[in-house]
């Protein structure tokens, strides 16, 4: 027995751990298939959730007896912290240096922020700049509720309260960003979470749409083309946006720079940079992203109590921030006397360009010629400097909760 | 501070910075639309 659990270590650490380990173990290699496939399918984000289900699947298969007599992968141990062992680690482990360069400190977040400015179109904001960005403050009530429920009905600390919460905000890198910095002992659940959820909006938002906005009033048309903005308009907005925003939010100043200098290049047209930020640094981000995020998903990790809080938390912030956001939909339906879509609200949660497609995709159901994309476009890019905002504000603040 | 206190202002803050933002964006717009028209003007 012992020789054929060394011959399959894979197999025989799966007799030598514990009972829970070993299932969990297995139950994860069967949620990295059904994850990897739902992506393959496209039901899910294919681009985080295959890496992210291969991941799985390889770090929970792949656990081998390591010296000392412990067990372990070949793949990265993202609990070693000082200087030696990290060292010693990045000699071992293939997936090592990258968690270590690009994870801890958050730049893969910042990354991949980049290249969500990189493809932003602000001339979108102008169109009705005040409607979308109130639009977009309604849709982060899910973040604010969450956080008042994590602390006082699941009873975590504050900082883990608030990264959770941050999933309200349906802003994946924000999400890794602010666990990083407020919860890192729980960051690998909550974005893994996070990211599961972000996948499952495109499912689940259409049926809040239906829910909150009857069908009449999905299909009214409102006629707004966004200002023609000159490159050099655009450009200085952006630049003292940017200087203000890390000015007042020093500890988010990483994320906010990061959006801001992929929107700069776009609209300074340096071509081999908006290339290398659309093309390069967005897809071998995203793709590292899923992969570590998958590597990381070890048994520990669903055995993590805090993780049935996460799931629960995770789903109410976003629940509560896209009837928040509809709700912002039905206030300027009144204001404008009917002169707009209620529907639009949920492209205020600023999962980029997702909700504004759903919000498109549900006028089209009712009336074929509506057209509310530029206007849902306006809020959704209104939705990632409220999530920026958010997230910058929890992180300098949430020392001040006693 | 207890949590809703702080949530409270918490949003508080993200409405002002928020605003402040689209506040920027919109005056710097608004500002070249003048000086455009006033070039066109001339």
């Amino acid at each position: 027995m012992d020789f054929l659990a060394q011959l399959f270590p894979g197999i025989g650490t799966l007799f030598q751990s514990d009972l829970s380990i070993a299932i969990a173990r297995l139950l994860l290699i069967a949620l990295g298939f059904v994850l990897a496939y739902m992506g393959f399918t496209r039901k899910l984000e294919p681009l985080i959730m295959i890496p992210m289900g291969i991941g799985m699947i390889a770090v929970n298969a792949g656990q081998m007896f390591l010296e000392g007599g412990g067990i372990g992968t070949l793949f990265l141990d993202p609990l070693v912290g000082d200087a030696a062992g990290i060292i010693d680690a990045i000699q071992v482990n293939f997936l090592q240096p990258i968690y270590n360069l690009t994870f801890s400190n958050g730049l893969i977040a910042c990354l991949v922020f980049m290249g969500i400015g990189a493809r932003s179109e602000i001339s979108f904001l102008l169109a009705r700049p005040w409607t979308s960005i109130t639009i977009a403050l309604f849709a982060e009530l899910g973040s604010f509720a969450a956080l008042i429920l994590g602390v006082s009905v699941f009873h975590l600390d504050a900082g883990q309260a608030a990264a959770i919460a941050t999933i309200g905000g349906a802003d994946g890198p924000m999400v890794l960003f602010t666990s990083l910095m407020l919860s890192p002992e729980i960051f690998v659940p909550i974005s893994i979470i996070a990211y599961l959820y972000l996948s499952l909006t495109y499912g689940g938002y259409p049926y809040l749409i239906r829910l909150i906005v009857p069908k009449k009033y999905r299909g009214i048309d409102v006629e707004v083309y966004p200002p023609d903005v000159p490159q050099k308009t655009k450009f200085i907005f952006i630049v003292i946006t940017c200087g203000v925003l890390c000015l007042l939010l020093p500890m988010a100043a990483p994320l906010i720079f990061s959006f801001f200098v992929g929107v700069a290049v776009k609209e300074a047209e340096v071509l081999p940079y908006q290339k290398m930020l659309e093309e390069g640094i967005t897809y071998v981000s995203t793709f590292f992203l899923g992969l570590l995020l998958g590597t990381l998903c070890e048994a520990s990790t669903i055995l993590n109590p805090v993780v049935i809080v996460i799931l629960v938390l995770g789903i109410l912030a976003l629940t509560i921030s896209g009837i928040g956001g509809l709700l912002g939909g039905w206030l300027f339906y009144k204001v404008k006397k009917g002169d707009f879509n209620p529907v639009i609200g949920i492209a205020g949660v600023s999962c980029v360009p997702t909700t504004a497609k759903l919000a498109q995709h549900a006028a089209e159901e009712e009336n074929p010629f509506a057209m509310l994309l530029p206007l849902a476009m306006g809020a959704n890019i209104c939705g990632v400097i409220t999530s920026a905002i958010v997230a910058g504000v929890f992180v300098s603040t949430i020392g001040l909760v006693g | 501070m207890n949590i809703v206190a702080y949530s409270g202002l918490a949003y508080l803050l993200t409405i002002v910075l928020s605003y402040l933002v689209i506040g920027i964006i919109v005056a710097t717009d608004r500002a070249f639309r003048k000086r455009e028209k006033k070039k066109e003007g001339k």
